[in-house]
């Protein structure tokens, strides 16, 4: 067997080296690699699916067409390409390019994703969507505040004496930081995870506080205020690196009980938390993405950023606000966020766009031209935007759609033409990690099967019939294109890159250790006047109640969070995942359940003015009463359509997605 | 030295990946590997926390010792294979095995288990669970004696598990705020309905009963038919047997292990008096009725052996459905329709109500306990009036009643089983703090 290092390409905060054996064209096995210190051990069960998920029977090998009686049937390239470059060339010269509609997913990263960005631009642009479904409100929040996203590295947990996990559950989403936080706890650190549920990390912590969803501001600022009144705050720190600190001071107002009201956590936990947090050396406090999917979501970080930034907590080992970590986004011009925003100077020519958060409403305000052709890869939004609804309505509308993928999934049904997408063993890649600095090169190490082709050679071969090929790189210059892209970016030479995962040298163990904050007055920024400019929010940190869009009367919060069997949609169609785990159901707490007389297996039917929903109840304690809680990315054949009642909005900041805001009614089902 | 298993419950989040790695590594099905959890409802205050377990390759193997057609055996590092293309799918290994670690294979029709990674081990790479773990949780360990797992819920039964269990005394139980405002009470364990699943074996086993009843009764009273319906009985007996295994076609297997196994050794002496009947219906008289006697006892006491094994509760060893007991019933009736059977009545009677408890049957197994109870005062006041009729009632309601009785035996039989162990448990532990919280709470 041979053997290779290669990574996992997936949207995931821990993106692990692995080892891969190949044996007759192949993947035969998947050993970890240890020598990467963020993921030193096994990979989740999703990266070990990969011995399913690439040899699948069910995975697309061949063009598909739909035939009128919409069946699918196989085609050849040649027929794929000709139609698809003839439909964009019409829809090019009688509506132009915007009328082309390219909408792209999370669904595989690496840096051959550029060639897809290269190919639209080169058409002429294209109708695109801006912001993104996950995670923009808390970099917006973490890039006013201290300048730019990065955090300590993961392995640096290991030396904090109190982890906060505020809203974050590792133990599902990025299981090896629990690795980082058992070291931790075996050197005699604490652990507090706050979160409305009582997920499997908080089975790990020594407190677990269960604010009400959307409340975690109040909370936080709660606290701030209880740490400078106690004389808790780091002045020497403030003094030297904090801009606005007397502002903020001024503007906290909420008291334990007030915070207590709004949170339902009682007046003393909040100040035993303070303590906590006010005499400890050494916190570090793990804000997750789910807490900032509100409308309130930006202040809320730059709410619970305030609390590090007080206390001295930045620049320093084992300590720190680990939201995000992009020191491994070497190769990026414009990073996360500000890539999401719209018009910013790169490509403003070019790009028409949506906003990707209401991309159901805001598709029908598309004139001039409409949309003729959409191009969708590495995404499902079907199931992944909200309000699916009016998704799958925009997306009828659209008389012509192609559809790259591995898989038939609920989007690709819907497809006029279905490309095979590459599998991760397939081309060779750059990837980097949102969470560990590494730059991982991820060879080729198999064939594609059947008649795939790498989504780059697929936009080659277009170009070509669309006389832009000399624009575009073509397979056999692919490698070299790799090559020159990564060339003298980290003070690695390819052949370091090869070998094994490297980290890159301006990439710091101890983030901001030079204090070197990028913000407008250089300083750390309580007080943001951009924040003011940009968005429209209170230029301090300020907690505002989650917007209800008008269902307050519905008794339920609905939380669609990720799980550990999946990444968003993906993997969940597995035969070896629907074997080791249970379908997913929905879960309710035990009082709301026994309230409306549910019991776990009973069906009940979720409901809102943008929907219904419905499937299986699982009673648990894990959810706190007044919530509902089902995963996101579940497929329709499976029970999902969970986004059917989801409130297509955006964040307070960073175009956002403000998907948790939702509220719902539930009611058993009638038989 | 042995090879096994290390697990810290501390550090595992049970992510599954042991259990998929398992099933990808060597085909089988998921499950092989297991999850179980302390606390699956996370009831507070409690703490919640897994155990992942496949085979622990036991010093002394349950599994090896049951087998009746040889297909497990054991390696010179202590590992425990196991031969599917030997297995004829009764499934004796699963009630043998406290850790659930045989799974049948439904559609396949035979056992499935973990062997440790044969080939990959041998390669000289780690098995496939212990390289998937995510978070260090699982290990291999490699011991020359491993210590006993020393957790109430943990069973060892003397058979020396190569298992090291860490991190449960640690294991976290948070301190939730703002405190649960409603009490949660757990599920009571569903225990698996063997009843309807072991349908085969209760037909078998009630022919051997009537089989061998007949044949002692013969022997003992001349005007008891021992002759046609013995051999009858016998022959369907074997032929039920048969829909009771995943692959029957292997059936010819099943006596190889007479040395250690009660079922080869019971699946033996039920071929021999069925041979024997056949004989005594077509030759009477060739074999001695103190012989065909004597073999019929030895067969009941064997049918009784496969279950004590598994299961080595008092309660089933003073059970009056067991093979022996019900035979002994039947005898009587033949025999001494008088004051020695009103005696076995009134003891099964009394047998019955004392093993009820009513919270946790099901309606059909609640009926049967009555019908049981009453069904032996029922018969014998039927007898009295002395018809025809009244006599013909009388019998019926009597074989029924040890028909019924024989069922509650299913019912009652629990092989032990780490799944149960850990629930039965964990609602111990519950129920003791709360009673302990409503005593805090009187006193103060």
């Amino acid at each position: 067997m041979k053997e290779f290092i290669t990574a996992c390409p997936r949207n995931c905060y821990s993106t692990c080296s692995f080892r891969v054996f190949t044996e007759d064209g192949k993947v035969k096995r998947i050993l970890p690699y240890r020598d990467n210190l963020a993921t030193p051990e096994g990979p989740c069960i999703k990266g070990l699916s990969y011995l399913e998920r690439e040899f699948s029977p069910s995975r697309i090998l061949y063009p598909h067409k739909r035939t009128e009686k919409g069946a699918f049937i196989r085609i050849s390239w040649e027929e794929a390409f000709s139609t698809i470059s003839q439909k964009l060339l019409e829809a090019r010269e009688k509506h132009g390019p915007h009328s082309v509609l390219f909408y792209k997913g999370s669904g595989h990263s690496g840096l051959s994703n550029d060639i897809a960005s290269l190919f639209w631009k080169t058409f002429g642009g294209a109708t695109t969507t801006y912001g993104n479904l996950c995670w923009p409100a808390g970099l917006e929040a973490v890039r006013l505040t201290l300048g730019d996203v990065r955090h300590n590295v993961p392995w640096d947990l290991a030396n904090a004496q109190l982890i906060i996990m505020w809203g974050k559950n590792p133990a599902e989403t990025n299981v090896q930081e629990m690795i980082h936080v058992d070291i931790a706890k075996k050197n005699g650190a604490k652990l507090v995870v706050i979160d409305p549920r009582r997920t499997p990390t908080a089975d790990k912590a020594d407190i677990l506080v269960r604010p009400y969803p959307g409340t975690d501001a109040a909370l936080a600022l709660a606290v701030a205020k209880l740490i400078i009144d106690k004389g808790l705050a780091d002045h020497e720190f403030i003094d030297k690196y904090v801009s606005g600190f007397e502002k903020f001071a001024a503007s906290l107002e909420i008291s334990p009980e007030q915070a207590a009201k709004i949170t339902g956590i009682p007046a003393e936990n909040i100040e035993q938390l303070a303590l906590m947090i006010g005499q400890s050396r050494a916190v570090t406090i793990v804000a997750g993405f789910g807490l900032q999917r509100y409308t309130n979501g930006g202040q809320t970080i730059r709410s619970i950023l305030s609390i590090p930034v007080i206390t001295g907590m930045i620049g320093r080992k084992g300590c720190g606000f680990n939201y995000a970590n992009l020191q491994g986004y070497i190769f990026d011009a414009v990073k996360e966020p500000l890539c999401y925003y719209p018009d910013h100077e790169l490509d403003k020519p070019f790009r028409r766009e949506i906003s990707m958060a209401k991309f159901g409403t805001d598709f029908f305000s598309l004139r001039e031209p409409g949309i003729e052709v959409a191009w969708i890869e590495r995404g499902n939004p079907v199931t992944q935007l909200p309000g699916s609804k009016e998704v799958k309505r925009a997306l009828h509308s659209v008389p012509f759609k192609v559809v790259v993928d591995q898989f038939i999934t609920d989007t690709a049904a819907m497809a006029d033409i279905i490309l095979p997408a590459k599998g991760l063993f397939e081309q060779a890649d750059v990837v980097s990690s949102y969470w560990h600095p590494y730059v991982q090169y991820k060879p080729a190490v198999i064939d594609p099967p059947g008649e795939v082709k790498p989504e780059s050679e697929i936009y080659f071969e277009l170009a070509r019939r669309m006389n832009m090929e000399a624009a575009i790189i073509s397979p056999a210059a692919y490698d070299e294109w790799l090559l020159n892209r990564i060339s003298g970016t980290g003070g690695f030479s390819r052949e370091e890159l090869f070998r094994a995962p490297v980290i890159p040298d301006q990439a710091e163990q101890t983030a901001f250790r030079e204090r070197d904050f990028t913000t407008p007055s250089g300083m750390i920024e309580l007080f943001s006047e951009t924040a003011e400019k940009l968005w429209g929010v209170n230029p301090l940190p300020s907690y505002t109640p989650p917007d209800d869009f008008g269902e307050t009367d519905l008794p339920f919060r609905l939380m669609t969070p990720n799980i550990a069997s999946r990444i968003h949609s993906q993997f969940g169609n597995l035969e070896v995942i629907r074997g080791v785990v249970e379908p997913p159901a929905w879960e309710m707490s035990p009082s709301d359940a026994r309230r409306l007389g549910i019991r776990s297996g009973d069906r009940i039917r979720v409901y809102n003015s943008s929907g219904e929903v419905t499937g299986k109840v699982r009673v648990t304690a894990r959810t706190k009463k007044g919530s509902l809680v089902f995963p996101n990315g579940i497929w329709l054949d499976e029970g999902g359509g969970v986004n059917d009642l989801i409130t297509p909005a955006e964040t307070d900041m960073g175009y956002g997605a403000a998907f948790h805001n939702t509220r719902v009614g539930a009611e058993k089902e009638s038989a | 030295m042995r090879r096994g298993f290390e697990f810290d419950a501390a550090l595992c989040v049970r992510c599954n990946a042991c259990n998929a790695a398992c099933t990808l590594e060597n085909g089988l099905q998921p499950g092989t590997r297991s999850l179980y959890g302390w606390n699956d409802e996370t009831l507070p205050p409690f703490s919640v926390y897994s155990l992942s377990l496949a085979c622990n390759h036991c010093e002394k193997p349950e599994c090896l010792e049951g087998c009746p057609v040889n297909a497990y055996s054991k390696d010179i590092s202590g590992t425990i294979l196991y031969d599917k293309d030997k297995c004829m799918g009764c499934r004796y290994c699963t009630w043998r095995c406290p850790y659930d670690a045989p799974r049948i294979n439904p559609a396949k029709g035979y056992i499935e288990k973990c062997q440790y990674c044969f080939g990959r081990v041998s390669e000289g790479v780690e098995t496939a669970c212990t390289s998937a773990c995510p978070t260090g949780a699982l290990r291999m360990a490699t011991k020359d004696e491993f210590p006993p797992v020393g957790v109430a819920w943990f069973p060892e039964t003397g058979i020396g598990p190569s298992f090291i269990l860490k991190g449960v005394p640690d294991a976290n139980s948070p301190v939730i705020i703002p405190a649960e405002d409603d009490e949660v009470i757990p599920d009571t364990p569903v225990a698996e309905n063997r009843v309807m699943k072991e349908w085969s074996l209760i037909l078998f086993s009630l022919m051997v009963i009537s089989a061998s009843s007949l044949l002692l009764a013969s022997a003992l009273k001349a005007d008891v038919p021992g002759a046609g319906l013995p051999a009858i009985l016998m022959a369907g007996a074997v032929l039920i047997s048969f829909a009771h295994l995943g692959l029957p076609l292997r059936a010819w297997r099943a006596p190889l292990n007479v040395i250690s196994s009660p079922l080869s050794r019971e699946i033996l002496l039920v071929t021999a008096l069925s041979a024997m009947a056949a004989v005594n219906w077509f030759l009477p008289g060739i074999i001695n009725t103190v012989l065909l006697a004597s073999v019929s006892l030895l067969t009941l006491i064997s049918v009784d052996m496969v279950y004590f094994a598994s299961d080595r509760s008092y309660r089933l060893k003073l059970h009056t459905g067991q093979s022996f007991f019900s035979a002994v019933f039947v005898t009587s009736w033949f025999i001494t329709p008088n004051t020695l059977f009103l005696l076995f009545s009134l003891l099964a009677a009394l047998s019955v109500v004392m093993r009820y408890r009513s919270s946790e049957k099901e309606p059909l197994i609640r009926f049967l306990y009555y019908y049981r109870a009453l069904s032996l005062p029922a018969a014998f006041m039927l007898l009295y009036p002395g018809s025809e009729a009244t006599s013909l009632a009388a019998a019926i309601v009597f074989f029924t009643g040890v028909a019924a009785d024989r069922v509650l035996f299913y019912d009652d039989f629990s092989p032990i089983n780490i799944r149960e162990s850990i629930l039965e448990n964990f609602n111990d532990t519950y129920e003791k703090e709360r009673d302990k919280q409503r005593q805090d709470a009187g006193i103060s």
